[in-house]
């Protein structure tokens, strides 16, 4: 049995609440989003501060995200309690190099406004989005083309293209949500995003002709949505690990199902539930001609798509959900939540071999809708093929505060053990953010 | 900012009826007025300098941190009884707003977690009142600055008591929304001169 | 040049040589060297100056100035008749100077009444030639004007009121006379001089134009400028003008909806005004003229009542109401009853649903009005009673009996604060309904629910309104009401919620003031029976006799009670009771002379008391020598010690010398803790006694045998010598020859604390030193002496010694004046100056890792135990310089040391509220120290906070009482640098295991808290 073990607390400490770290996509640096209406950023080596990018934002800033495959320059966007969203470029010398540590000399006396002024040469302050009309609770860039999505609690969510030059321009105003939309999250290689809200429910948007519309309505879950995340293109990993020879027939096509259906998405929720949902591919499956090209199948079929429930993940958590990370390395889930726990899930192989050897399709289609409610049992999956395991649980990982986000990041520090070791970054209410080894 | 009474003439609770630490939890022995009369002898020092003149200090002089007195209903209830209602200059105790016996603290669920619930049922003066939200925010407010944050904070309306509850719950459980609240000036001045009377 | 000429000179120069001039030429025209017709001529060509009016003015100036400083022999009667015309006949034709004319004639009246005609003629010259405020923009020129006028009024008013009566035209003239004068300092005479007219004339002709002249001028807005010479305030004004209003019941008409109509007004002010107004009128105006406004005001006052906005505001509503009473009263039957019907109908309607703000209200109203005269509670209890009691038989809620009976009360209430004024009030119509009444309470206070607190007190608190009253409840009625009170007193054992035993007490006592017989005959035998001669559980007596001995409070019956408590204890004595219960009745008897109030004569305790109570006590020692318990010894002594202290020396002596032949040989024979224990009663007895009574050889011989015991290590505890040397010296030892006193009973300090002095010794020391320090007569012996005290503390010796310091100035309850001590005012502040500089010097000096590395906190301790007891008025001065120090002294770690912390807390606590600027700069460091007092764990996180060790729970709760001030008393800029790292550190406070530690650390928490509020956008 794994476990969960403390490497290091980021240093110095936020005096107030954290909200999320968010990793660079490839330096080893993570952007905290602060109540003091600063974004922190500490590097994932030496886990100390680097830089505090402040005086941009009156409120709170609620989250942070960074521009994929932006070589050479680093940009960050920060969303804030003040409705705006600004977008920060820093030059990437030997950034998360951690050379350079800004230690809070007053002991964290001053808290947030000492050290405003270090480093403003480094981070440059670019642009200011404005437009939504309260605050807005989660930013995203997608991964595919030059799209920023934000939303807020206006119930708006809004997609912005970046022209050159930090010159945005709005694409949508999406409005169909009916409370909050807490958290947005793109489809890691088609143009979709996700959303979810306060609503309860969670809708997919994709741009249908050259207007972007929802193409799908996920309902499931009791209470506000609070967080998203996709699963990696090449989602199999977690199966496949060096037994493929041994696989089954129908695990085989199970495999090749859920490569056509394409990546999975997961959600947590409020109700203290996490939900995997899928795809229902539409057509007949036709050999697909390879894992990687599938998706573009889907192109130029109709708009509508459909997802469904397809698990539910072991219940341990007891107070409501705030994130839930999927490595895009491991497949592993990690969530967290009020009640301070920090959780590590795992999808495995059945043992034994469900009674009835129909194929997956057949079973999914009969889309036996997840049961609801009853917690604990591992498994709630409605595909027998594969379960979900809570693998490692951590008490009090923030003392007795609650923990905001925990997320899945690449290890950079000298004691790194393999090239592609992962470890867990942790944000909590006590303004600290911390940083875990998931010990096998 | 104006408030349109929902309930111009509420029933008000005579004080002495309100629960209280003293009346609720006596002193296992009541000093009586004769143990004011038995001599405070200032110079036991005088008398064995070895003895910790511990008397010298004025109030408690047996100071055993050992026996703990837990954070209990009681003292939740009086961090806000004393609130003040922003419809009335009354207290939210006198006006039943919130009672004794609407106040559960749960202890942690397991023996490793360290993390205890309050929860708390609020009864609005009206089955209307406007302000149900505003108060139930500050109640919150004030528990989350006074209670150690091994506390979690749950404050609802009490069953059918309003027809907007489950609106309500829904918001006040909402710990984005309570946090983007405190950085709105209009709320939160609001909900100051609520808090204003608490002692 | 002639005077007049010098004074124009002068005159705008040097206004005082100017006047010395006009002097002079008075005393001329005095001395005869002057003839007033040359003076007058001298004026001619200046006072007719046609084309220099201002030099007009000044010549007429000069004539005033000279007329005012003559006497009054100084002219005749014709020379002053001829001036006066003189000045009124150029008012006519000039109004330059008028002032002055003005002035002039003051002087001239003051000079010699005039008669009526001349008085007339002065008024209508200025009536008819002048209007002040169109004419004299300068208001010193309209105030003499004003002068003259009131003057006249005063002085000659059937003169002027004859001009009024014989000429229609006079008034409308005369009242816009002074129309739209703005100045406070003339309004103010013109409000006066209005009254005579508006309260001594028959003005109705012209009583609205008079009323509006005043009424303009309400409500009065007017803030005095910072520099007003004449003082005059916004409430003088208020005053005057509320004078006018109310001084004519003409003016009703007008000035009853005037004011209801400002009553309306949205300021509070204006409001207050106004019912101040109403009072002043319903006061002022004639019965009849209320009659016809009664009911409209009662419509627009009730809302005032009946839905609060300021609690003052109902309060004047309701003087307004009772006085209104008051005046229908006088009307008549039917009048008042006109009056009080839509009173009785509106509350009646609001006991429908009590209780409520309303209800409670109405039953304000009704005590009000009620209490206004004995016919008006009559009707209020005829017309409410019945409805009241109907809602209450018809009610099965239990809140809503309480809110009857809450307004029940408030009648009662009325009719008992009747009965002060009216001996023989008529209270026939409450007496219908006593029973109904008494049943009620009786049962809601014996048979309610004990969960139902407020409703039990209101029967209570009714019960005892009930019975005070006369003629209403029958003597078997009041013994009802008694009896169920005592019950609970005696037999209702509530722990927690539901416990009223401490009222009841407290209602039984002023009932013994009330209804001394009934208690005295049903109550006081009842707590006898439960007070048996020998108890099997002697604890449980005690609640039962400590409510007994409350009951002494009350003098009617306190011998009553102190001669059952002697009787009981005699018993008790005889059948061998348990110590302890002697003890408590002992204890009973030394509270009721202490707090009872036993009878006086000439402001002293009677002296019977002692031969009736003490003396014999004092025998009981005596025959028992040798076998009485201690805890006996000493609160006997503390009996005589109170009763026998006040009495006169010939009285005290008597006892004295009786005593003189057991005690001092009693003290020798005893030993060990017998004579502890006995010279604890001795103690308190020599305390008692005044300074010319006692025996010198006796002292001394007291003095060597306590000292003896003093130093003896193998006395044990020794308290009650030490502090008996204390007395002995302070009181009786002579000071001019200490020395040798002290030297002849071998208790000299030098000597006692002469090579490595035994802790005995140390302690005798401080003793004899406090002695001397309190007396304040022996200056230099007792500065050398703490001198000596302060070198003990060089060596770091044990920090025991060090503590002692807080014993010198400690508040001690034998040497007090009332023990006849001397006690020296200036005490404090000589150990203040003679102490603090050297231990501050020797602080800075002594690094901890010095040679002694205890003689620090040494020092530390002992200064906090001198300044604990010093008011902070001494130590301000020098409060920066003892900053360094007293931070220090928060640093201390030990738990031994941790009394020096309360006291230096308190200190920066009072710093912080009289002098926050002093304590500013040590900003930084002072969060840091106060955030590790209040830690009652080990502080993880912090540089030096780890050294922190667990404080005592007081000292948390001041560290935080103190964390909270900064916020309050320190500029923003301050502290706002430390706001968020405070608020996260006291985190862990919010879950101290005290609660009254976690209470301060709310309030602190918030303070800090507070500094962010509404400033979310700073930064």
């Amino acid at each position: 049995m794994p476990s969960i073990k403390a490497l290091a607390t980021l240093s110095p400490p936020c005096t107030t609440r954290t909200w999320s770290s968010t990793p660079h996509p490839h330096l080893p640096i993570v952007a905290t989003a602060c109540s003091d209406k600063t974004a922190r950023i500490y590097s994932l080596q030496n886990f100390e501060q680097q830089s505090t990018i402040s005086g941009g934002h009156k409120r709170s800033v609620r989250s942070c995200a960074w521009k994929p495959n932006s070589r050479g320059e680093s940009v960050l966007v920060t969303g804030s309690f003040d409705a705006s969203a600004g977008i920060w470029r820093r030059w990437e010398n030997n950034a998360g190099g951690g050379g350079k540590a800004e230690i809070d000399f007053t002991g964290g006396m001053a808290g947030g406004e000492e050290g405003e002024d270090e480093d403003e040469d480094e981070w440059r302050f670019a642009v200011i989005l404005d437009g939504h009309d309260s605050e807005i609770k989660c930013v995203a860039f997608a991964a595919t083309s030059p799209l920023l999505a934000t939303c807020s609690r206006d119930k708006s969510v809004w997609i912005w293209e970046e022209l050159e030059d930090d010159n945005f321009e709005t694409v949508a105003v999406l409005q169909e949500h009916e409370g909050d939309v807490k958290c947005v999250a793109w489809h890691p290689s088609e143009e979709m995003l996700a959303s979810g809200s306060y609503d309860d429910t969670i809708r997919l948007w994709r741009e249908d002709v050259d207007d972007w519309a929802c193409c799908a309505l996920l309902t499931g879950h009791e209470g506000t949505v609070w967080w998203m995340d996709f699963e990696d293109v090449n989602n199999i990993y977690a199966l496949d690990s060096d037994s493929t020879k041994t696989l089954t027939e129908t695990q085989k096509t199970y495999v090749q199902g859920r490569m056509k259906a394409g990546p999975r998405l997961i959600s947590c929720s409020d109700d203290m539930t996490i939900r995997i949902w899928k795809r229902i591919p539409k057509d007949k499956p036709e050999v697909p001609t390879g894992q990687i090209k599938a998706p573009s199948i889907w192109k130029n079929r109709d708009f509508e798509e459909e997802w469904v429930e397809e698990a539910r993940l072991p219940q341990v958590h007891e107070r409501p959900i705030y994130t839930v990370s999927w490595s895009k390395k491991t497949g592993k889930v990690v969530s967290t939540g009020s009640d301070g726990k920090i959780v590590v899930y795992e999808e495995q192989w059945r043992e034994a071999k469900p009674e009835n050897d129909a194929d997956g399709d057949t079973t999914m289609d009969g889309a036996t809708p997840a049961p609801e409610g009853e917690a604990s049992t591992t498994n709630q999956s409605s595909n027998q093929l594969t379960e979900w395991k809570a693998v490692a649980v951590l008490e009090n990982g923030h003392d007795v505060f609650e923990i905001n986000h925990a997320v899945w990041a690449p290890r950079a520090d000298k004691d790194k053990r393999t090239e592609d070791e992962e470890v867990i970054v942790s944000t909590g209410d006590d303004g600290e953010v911390k940083v875990w080894t998931l010990e096998p | 900012m104006d408030l349109d009474k929902d309930n111009a003439n509420p029933t008000i609770i005579n004080p002495s009826d309100l629960p209280s630490r003293r009346r609720s939890t006596p002193d296992a022995k009541p000093l009586g007025i004769f143990d004011a009369l038995v001599p405070a002898y200032y110079p036991v020092a005088l008398v064995d300098p070895l003895s910790s003149p511990e008397h010298l200090h004025d109030a408690s002089s047996s100071d055993d941190d050992l026996d703990r007195e837990e954070i209990d209903e009681q003292e939740v209830y009086d961090l806000i009884s004393t609130i003040s209602d922003p419809e009335h200059p009354l207290s939210l105790g006198s006006l039943g707003v919130v009672t004794l016996a609407d106040i559960a603290i749960i202890p942690p669920s397991s023996p490793q977690s360290r993390i205890s619930t309050v929860r708390v049922l609020v009864t609005p003066t009206t089955s209307a009142c406007s302000l149900t939200t505003v108060i139930g925010l500050g109640v919150k407010v004030r528990l989350m600055e006074a209670l150690p944050p091994r506390f979690r904070i749950d404050v609802r309306i009490k069953q059918g008591t309003s027809k907007t509850a489950d609106e309500v719950n829904k918001q006040l459980g909402d710990k984005e929304r309570v946090a983007a609240a405190m950085e709105n000036r209009s709320l939160v001045s609001v909900v100051s001169n609520m808090l204003a009377t608490c002692e | 040049m002639s005077d007049v000429q010098l004074y124009l000179i002068e005159v705008d120069k040097d206004k005082a040589e100017a006047v010395r001039i006009a002097q002079q030429s008075a005393q001329r025209l005095e001395k005869k060297e002057l003839k007033l017709i040359d003076l007058i001529t001298s004026l001619e060509e200046y006072i007719n100056n046609r084309d220099d009016g201002n030099q007009r003015a000044k010549s007429v100036a000069y004539l005033a100035e000279v007329l005012s400083s003559l006497s009054p022999k100084a002219l005749s009667f014709q020379e002053k008749r001829l001036l006066s015309d003189f000045i009124l006949g150029r008012i006519e034709g000039d109004l330059e100077g008028i002032g002055a004319s003005a002035r002039a004639l003051v002087a001239l009246e003051t000079l010699g009444k005039w008669d009526s005609e001349t008085a007339q003629k002065v008024l209508k010259t200025f009536l008819d030639h002048t209007h002040p405020v169109r004419q004299f923009k300068l208001q010193t020129e309209r105030y003499a004007i004003v002068q003259l006028v009131d003057l006249l009024l005063a002085k000659y008013r059937d003169a002027i009121h004859k001009m009024q009566e014989e000429d229609p035209e006079f008034m409308p003239v005369f009242i816009s006379y002074f129309e739209g004068e703005k100045d406070p300092r003339n309004l103010m005479l013109v409000f006066s001089l209005l009254q005579v007219p508006m309260t001594e004339w028959d003005i109705q002709a012209n009583a609205q134009d008079l009323f509006e002249s005043v009424f303009n001028y309400f409500p009065i807005t007017f803030k005095p400028p910072p520099d007003d010479p004449y003082g005059i305030t916004a409430q003088d004004l208020k005053d005057r003008l509320r004078d006018c209003i109310a001084s004519n019941s003409d003016f009703a008409p007008h000035a009853f909806p005037q004011l209801l109509d400002k009553l309306d007004s949205t300021s509070m002010n204006t409001k207050r005004d106004v019912l101040q107004a109403i009072q002043a009128c319903v006061i002022g105006y004639e019965p009849r003229t209320i009659n016809l406004y009664a009911v409209t005001l009662w419509d627009a006052l009730k809302f005032e009542i009946l839905n609060v906005q300021e609690e003052d505001l109902a309060v004047e509503s309701l003087k307004a109401l009772a006085l209104i009473a008051a005046k229908m009263v006088e009307c008549g039957e039917n009048q008042l009853n006109a009056y009080i019907r839509p009173i009785i109908k509106e509350c009646n309607e609001h006991l429908e649903d009590a209780p409520t703000k309303q209800s409670e209200a109405a039953g304000k109203i009704l005590y009000a009005v009620a209490a206004s005269s004995p016919p008006v509670a009559d009707r209020i209890t005829k017309g409410i009673l019945p409805a009241l009691f109907a809602l209450f038989q018809g009610s099965e809620s239990i809140v809503r009996r309480r809110g009857l009976l809450e307004v029940f009360n408030e009648i009662t209430k009325a009719y008992s604060d009747l009965e002060e004024s009216f001996p023989d009030l008529n209270t026939e119509a409450l007496q219908a309904f006593s029973t109904d009444a008494l049943d009620a309470m009786l049962r809601g206070f014996v048979n309610a629910p004990t969960a139902e607190v407020s409703f039990r007190l209101t029967s209570l608190d009714g019960l005892a309104q009930l019975a005070k009253l006369r003629k209403v409840l029958s003597d078997s009625d009041i013994h009802r009401v008694v009896d169920a009170i005592t019950d609970v007193v005696l037999h209702e054992k509530i722990k927690g919620h539901g416990d009223i035993r401490s009222n009841a007490i407290k209602t039984l006592t002023e009932m013994a003031g009330t209804v001394p017989d009934a208690v005295r005959d049903r109550a006081l035998p009842a707590f006898m029976v439960e007070l048996p001669d020998v108890p099997a559980d002697p604890s449980a007596c005690d609640s039962v006799l400590e409510a007994f001995a409350e009951l002494s409070s009350e003098q009617r019956i306190f011998d009553t009670v102190v001669l059952r408590l002697k009787n009981k204890l005699n018993a008790a004595k005889h059948q061998k009771a348990p110590e302890k219960y002697q003890r408590s009745l002992l204890l009973a008897l030394l509270y009721t002379f202490k707090f009872g109030s036993p009878r006086q004569e000439n402001g002293k305790i009677q002296s019977e008391y002692y031969t009736d109570f003490a003396e014999p006590l004092v025998a009981d020692i005596r025959q028992g020598l040798g076998n009485v318990a201690p805890s006996i010894l000493e609160i006997t002594g503390r009996i005589c010690n109170v009763v026998l202290r006040s009495q006169g020396a010939h009285f005290q002596a008597t006892v004295y010398n009786k005593d003189l032949e057991w005690i001092p040989s009693a003290i020798n024979a005893s030993q060990g803790a017998q004579n502890q224990a006995f010279t604890s009663f001795v103690l308190y007895y020599y305390a008692a006694l005044r300074p010319e009574v006692a025996d010198a050889a006796d002292i001394v011989s007291q003095l060597k045998m306590q000292a003896a015991v003093a130093v003896n290590p193998s006395a044990g505890r020794n308290g009650g010598s030490l502090r008996l040397i204390a007395l002995l010296l302070n009181k009786f030892a002579n000071p001019k020859v200490m020395q040798s006193t002290l030297e002849a009973c071998s208790i000299e300090v030098s000597a006692l604390l002469s090579n490595n002095a035994t802790p005995q010794a140390i302690n005798l020391a401080f003793a004899v030193v406090k002695a001397l320090i309190t007396q304040g007569k022996s200056g230099a012996l007792s500065t050398r002496y703490l001198d000596l005290l302060l070198q003990l503390l060089a060596n770091g010796s044990e920090n025991a010694v060090a503590q002692q310091f807080a014993t010198i100035l400690a508040p001690d309850d034998i040497l007090t004046r009332e023990n006849h001590c001397f006690v020296s005012g200036l005490a404090k502040q000589k150990v203040f100056n003679q102490a603090v500089p050297h231990i501050i010097e020797a602080v800075r000096n002594t690094t901890i890792s010095s040679t002694a590395p205890t003689s620090k906190s040494n020092y530390l301790i002992a200064l906090s135990g001198i300044l604990r007891w010093l008011p902070y008025s001494i130590l301000e001065p020098s409060l920066s310089s003892l900053s360094p120090a007293l931070l220090q002294t928060l640093d201390l770690t030990s738990r031994a040391d941790d009394i020096a912390k309360a006291p230096t807390l308190a200190i920066f606590e009072s710093a912080l509220m009289h002098d926050p600027n002093v304590v500013q700069e040590h900003t930084a460091s002072l969060v840091t120290r106060l955030l590790n007092c209040c830690a009652s764990v080990q502080i993880p996180n912090g540089a030096k906070a780890g050294i922190a060790a667990a404080n005592t729970a007081p000292v948390r709760a001041k560290a935080l009482l103190c964390l909270a001030l900064m916020p309050r008393q320190l500029k923003r800029e301050a502290v706002v640098p430390y706001r968020r790292q405070v608020v996260k550190r006291l985190l862990p406070c919010l879950d101290d295991p005290k609660r009254a530690v976690r209470m301060e650390a709310v309030r602190c928490r918030t303070a800090w808290l507070g500094l962010d509020k509404g400033a979310d956008d700073e930064e």
